[in-house]
């Protein structure tokens, strides 16, 4: 894998859950909390993935970060409504896009 | 003669224009390019040669690598399964790499390759090649004595080797032959003559029956060529294919991951703390 797999993973990532994120109501100091927890979570993922790839490792890594990501939602946010539901939604958004784009392409 | 200076000029001209349209590349009988970066920068290194192989890895399956240097695999095959390869390359270990092809051509005419296989995970499928290797000191020179029925066939077929049951081609215009000079022969163990056909309407390396050359049901004998090597049975879970991550990836990302997780406790819990918000 090289740098640019792991910055296009991530950007686009932070371009369709950015989405979720304003249309949920994110602002200010949550959209920070939004990415920098992305940040955390992505390319962590995406390395996870390519050392064991398979739908089994697919699955649980998506649980995994649904789970991370909401618990630092609702930790850390300052006006994030369902801190849980955002997570699980922004998370399962960004995975049929890709899902898409792999049949497709 | 400033009107022929003017006709010369406008003939080069036009003998130039036509150059321009004449495609760059003559496909017929000659090597075609590669589609991948790996091969065009170890094309020198690359030998020209076909064989067909069967996946035969002791895992039961074997991958399909970006490059023989690269730690990516493209793809994962099951044992049993039947690749081909036009291209060779042996690495710096001697492990010899073959090109697996897919056998399409991109927009520019190149081959396209699914990407670089160990044949020391493959089985060489029998070929003209592996007989050459196998009773290339049986071959005799034709001494004009099997020629009658070439003479009066229409049509030709040719074969991967003497015996193999595998046609490469039928229904050949047998004219080709007219003034052909047999080459090498080999006669099988039911008195036949074969001889060995270089080339013949763009099919290299194959051979043909000199005593019944149309005969597309010649059976095949499976002791010309007996398979030796151990046949290891296909793996029942094929895993995916290893993308290739390398020790930097693994220390970016870690970096990556402390710093963030540092911002994130600067930013939404030190902050907070020094605030007087209750994180809750």
């Amino acid at each position: 894998m090289t740098l640019l797999d792991f910055v296009l993973s991530l950007a686009l990532t932070l371009l369709f859950e950015g989405v979720i994120a304003l249309v949920w109501g994110l602002r200010k100091q949550d959209l920070l909390l939004f990415a920098l927890v992305n940040i955390l979570t992505n390319p962590a993922v995406v390395l996870l993935h390519a050392l064991f790839p398979g739908w089994a490792v697919t699955a649980a890594l998506e649980a995994g970060v649904v789970l991370v990501e909401g618990a630092l939602y609702q930790r850390l946010g300052y006006a994030v409504r369902r801190p849980w539901l955002f997570s699980l939604c922004a998370n399962v958004f960004s995975f049929c896009i890709g899902l898409a784009a792999d049949l497709v392409i | 003669m400033r009107r022929l200076r003017k006709t010369w000029k406008l003939l080069l001209l036009a003998g130039l224009l036509w150059l321009g349209f004449v495609p760059a590349r003559v496909r017929a009988d000659v090597l075609v390019e590669v589609d991948d970066s790996f091969w065009r920068a170890h094309q020198d290194e690359c030998s020209y040669f076909y064989r067909s192989y069967t996946v035969n890895a002791p895992e039961g399956y074997a991958a399909i690598w970006a490059s023989p240097l690269s730690s990516k695999q493209r793809e994962v095959l099951t044992n049993g399964v039947s690749i081909y390869s036009n291209w060779h390359y042996t690495d710096d270990a001697g492990e010899v790499w073959c090109a697996v092809m897919t056998g399409e051509m991109n927009d520019k005419g190149y081959d396209m390759i699914r990407g670089w296989m160990k044949t020391s995970d493959c089985m060489v499928r029998a070929d003209y090649f592996q007989f050459q290797e196998v009773y290339g000191q049986e071959f005799e020179v034709y001494k004009g004595t099997h020629g009658k029925a070439l003479a009066e066939a229409e049509t030709v077929v040719l074969w991967e080797y003497p015996c193999s049951g595998e046609i490469r081609a039928e229904d050949i215009d047998a004219e080709w032959f007219d003034n052909w000079n047999i080459g090498p022969c080999w006669e099988d163990p039911q008195g036949r003559m074969w001889a060995f056909v270089t080339y013949c309407y763009g099919i290299r390396n194959t051979w043909i029956c000199l005593d019944d050359p149309s005969n597309a049901d010649l059976e095949a004998d499976e002791s010309i060529l007996p398979q030796t090597e151990t046949i290891y049975p296909a793996a029942e879970y094929l895993p995916g294919a290893k993308k290739g991550v390398t020790g930097l990836a693994v220390g970016a990302v870690l970096g990556v991951m402390a710093v963030t997780g540092l911002l994130l406790w600067v930013f939404f819990v030190k902050k907070r703390k020094s605030g007087g918000e209750n994180l809750s």
